[in-house]
């Protein structure tokens, strides 16, 4: 589905990804754990297309195609799908009226036609439900005045509508309490299927109680520096990652 | 220096005096005369400092009754409006249709004004002098269709200068919309001047579009007088043109008026658009809000100029004003100056001036959900009009105004 090879990127001259080398296959949910800074929302926003990232060496080849060679939403129509840590509000723009444009943008890409009218709102009252978000949300402007946990429902809701084959979660457990965490992790998995893949980023391995992954990377200093199963979550929550950095032969 | 100033002032006038139609001359009695002495604008005046015209010194225009026949239904917004047509102008009866039963017209060619006093300038003197045509209305009771009054110019190099006066009699009510149209993309100008008087407890809303040809100039003078208990908005659209300027001065003058004045300029390339508002609360227990929207690319320049005015004895008066710019490119420039001066102690009153860019977040946020960038931008640049565009009543002209934003950039470029 996605090969990362090599990856090194930096932001205003200092580096920040050195060399990250990831698999992911169709099917696979991976989680990338690792403490503050180590480069796991570097990694979100270089595959998502950001351009204050500049890559400066290796390479990203998803769906057969060199990815960074792609814009953010020819990324996007590939299939590429961003949950944004920190969603954005744009007012003036309808909830429903961006989906519509986005999901046409898309099967345009395709060779598609538009979605109708009535599909499209059964679309909507369809997936707003899986998140559990109120449907007036949906009429409302992107993320406008929606509490934390509506705005990363909402990303999940986005998601759901444009069914992407390779979905980023962006620390989307973050300021998320247990029952807003259970609903997103709920919409997530009831999206999953054989043919698409997740990266789940985050801190804390909270979230990783409800989307259980196939393999966990720990993320340190713009390096996959370990990578275990579902297990090494639980190590890292019981030890901290002051045991990677000993472990690496840092002095802690 | 004085003398060649004045000079070249009566050369532009002199240039327009000698090109106006004989039979209207004597109608005009000294002001034909007296327009000689027009002073030219220079940017040392306060009032023009950021909006130059001496490019108008090297242009000939002409009075022209275009007389080839016209197809107007590209130009006209809403096949069920009432429509007064005049081109380069004059009236033009023949493309005009009925009026609704309440509205007393006339051409105003057949009227006399009294000279603009308050604030005059070149282009208000030049219309005192010059105007060929416009609309003298007065609605007597309230008019439910919208009128629409088209003012088209054709042929490049015509000079329209049209005085508008519109009365609305006491506890009626209606809707107008000014569309200021070119037929092609030629070099021309516009110079229209209206007065309006809304009666106690009338009600009216004035749309402007001024959708002018790239080449053209535009002046645009507006003048309205509120008396007790009447609700008076208008909606400024000024989307194509080289140069527009607006000239908007409300005065009320009676209690309990409400008042609402909506702008929103998009310009591009060499473009310059100015406004420049008056609200003028003489009398107390009043509201009046304001607020303008720019949109600005290229190396287009701007200037929002808003003045709210308090008089001693106006207490209890909520005056609102705000103007908000987006700049999309490194050379488009804006300069906004809201004032508020207030002579009462009891008000309420705010103002405030905001200039940005496009929001870059949003604009990746749009674009990270599979959303182009060029469409992503229109998005963003319709949700930032479409505060303005709420205040249109009417939604088939809000659509249509939608769309013509749409199409209005060339988002490529930047």
């Amino acid at each position: 589905m996605i090969s990362i090879q090599n990856l090194h990127a930096n932001i205003e001259g200092k580096e920040i990804l050195r060399g990250i080398n990831l698999e992911i296959k169709a099917g696979e949910v991976h989680a990338i754990m690792g403490p503050n800074g180590s480069g796991k929302s570097t990694l979100a926003s270089v595959l998502a297309g950001r351009e204050e990232y500049e890559v400066t060496e290796g390479k990203v080849i998803f769906n057969a195609k060199d990815l960074l060679e792609l814009s953010p939403e020819d990324r996007a129509r590939e299939g590429l799908f961003l949950a944004f840590q920190y969603p954005v509000e744009i007012p003036g723009v309808s909830n429903v009226n961006f989906l519509k444009t986005a999901v046409n943008e898309i099967r345009a890409y395709k060779g598609m036609q538009p979605v109708s009218a009535k599909e499209f709102l059964q679309m909507v009252k369809d997936r707003s439900a899986l998140v559990e978000l109120d449907s007036k949300l949906a009429s409302r402007s992107v993320n406008e005045g929606f509490s934390g946990g509506e705005k990363k429902r909402n990303e999940i809701f986005q998601m759901a509508m444009l069914e992407p084959k390779f979905a980023i979660l962006d620390e989307t457990d973050s300021g998320l309490d247990i029952d807003a965490l259970r609903i997103v992790a709920n919409g997530v998995n009831k999206l999953k299927n054989k043919d698409n893949a997740t990266l789940v980023i985050t801190h804390y391995q909270r979230l990783l109680d409800y989307i259980v992954p196939d393999f966990v990377h720990v993320l340190y200093k713009g390096k996959i520096v370990k990578t275990g199963s579902k297990d090494l979550a639980l190590e890292l929550e019981e030890k901290g990652y002051d045991w990677i950095k000993a472990e690496l032969g840092e002095t802690v | 220096m004085e003398t060649t100033q004045q000079a070249t002032a009566s050369a532009f006038v002199e240039s327009i005096k000698a090109q106006f139609p004989e039979q209207l001359k004597q109608s005009r009695g000294t002001l034909v005369g007296n327009a000689s002495y027009l002073n030219f604008p220079t940017q040392r005046e306060e009032d023009w400092k950021y909006t130059g015209i001496s490019f108008l010194q090297k242009e000939k225009y002409n009075f022209s009754r275009f007389t080839e026949t016209i197809d107007i239904s590209a130009f006209r917004q809403d096949k069920n409006a009432a429509l007064i047509v005049f081109v380069n102008g004059f009236f033009r009866s023949d493309l005009s249709s009925e009026l609704p039963e309440g509205l007393q017209f006339s051409d105003s060619v057949n009227h006399e004004f009294p000279e603009i006093g308050e604030r005059k300038n070149m282009f208000t003197g030049i219309s005192d002098a010059f105007f060929t045509g416009g609309i003298h209305i007065q609605v007597k009771k309230s008019v439910e269709k919208p009128v629409e009054v088209l003012f088209l110019s054709a042929g490049g190099q015509s000079v329209s200068v049209v005085k508008n006066h519109i009365e609305i009699s006491k506890s009626a009510s209606a809707r107008f919309r000014f569309l200021f149209r070119s037929a092609d993309s030629s070099s021309y100008l516009t110079n229209s001047i209206t007065t309006i008087h809304v009666s106690a407890n009338a009600q009216f809303e004035l749309d402007q579009l001024q959708f002018e040809s790239p080449a053209a100039t535009h002046y645009n003078r507006t003048d309205v007088t509120q008396h007790r208990d009447s609700k008076f908005s208008i909606n400024t659209f000024s989307l194509d043109g080289k140069l527009i300027r607006n000239d908007l001065n409300i005065i009320s003058e009676g209690e309990n008026t409400e008042t609402h004045m909506r702008g929103l300029y998009m310009v591009n390339g060499q473009q310059h658009v100015d406004n420049h508002t008056l609200m003028d609360h003489r009398v107390p227990n009043c509201y009046s809000n304001e607020l303008y929207k720019g949109v600005m690319d290229g190396k287009a320049t701007g200037v929002f100029n808003g003045k709210v005015f308090v008089r001693r004895d106006a207490q209890k008066i909520n005056a609102f004003q705000s103007n908000a710019n987006v700049l999309l490119s490194d050379d488009a420039r804006i300069n906004s100056k809201p004032e508020l001066e207030i002579y009462a102690d009891d008000v309420k009153c705010s103002h405030g001036s905001t200039t940005g860019q496009m929001d870059e977040e949003a604009l990746f946020y749009l674009r990270a959900r599979g959303i182009g960038e060029e469409s992503a931008k229109k998005l963003l640049i319709r949700a930032y009009a479409g505060e303005v565009l709420d205040a249109i009543s009417d939604e088939s002209f809000r659509l249509y105004l939608e769309e013509l934003i749409d199409s209005r950039f060339h988002w490529n470029n930047v």
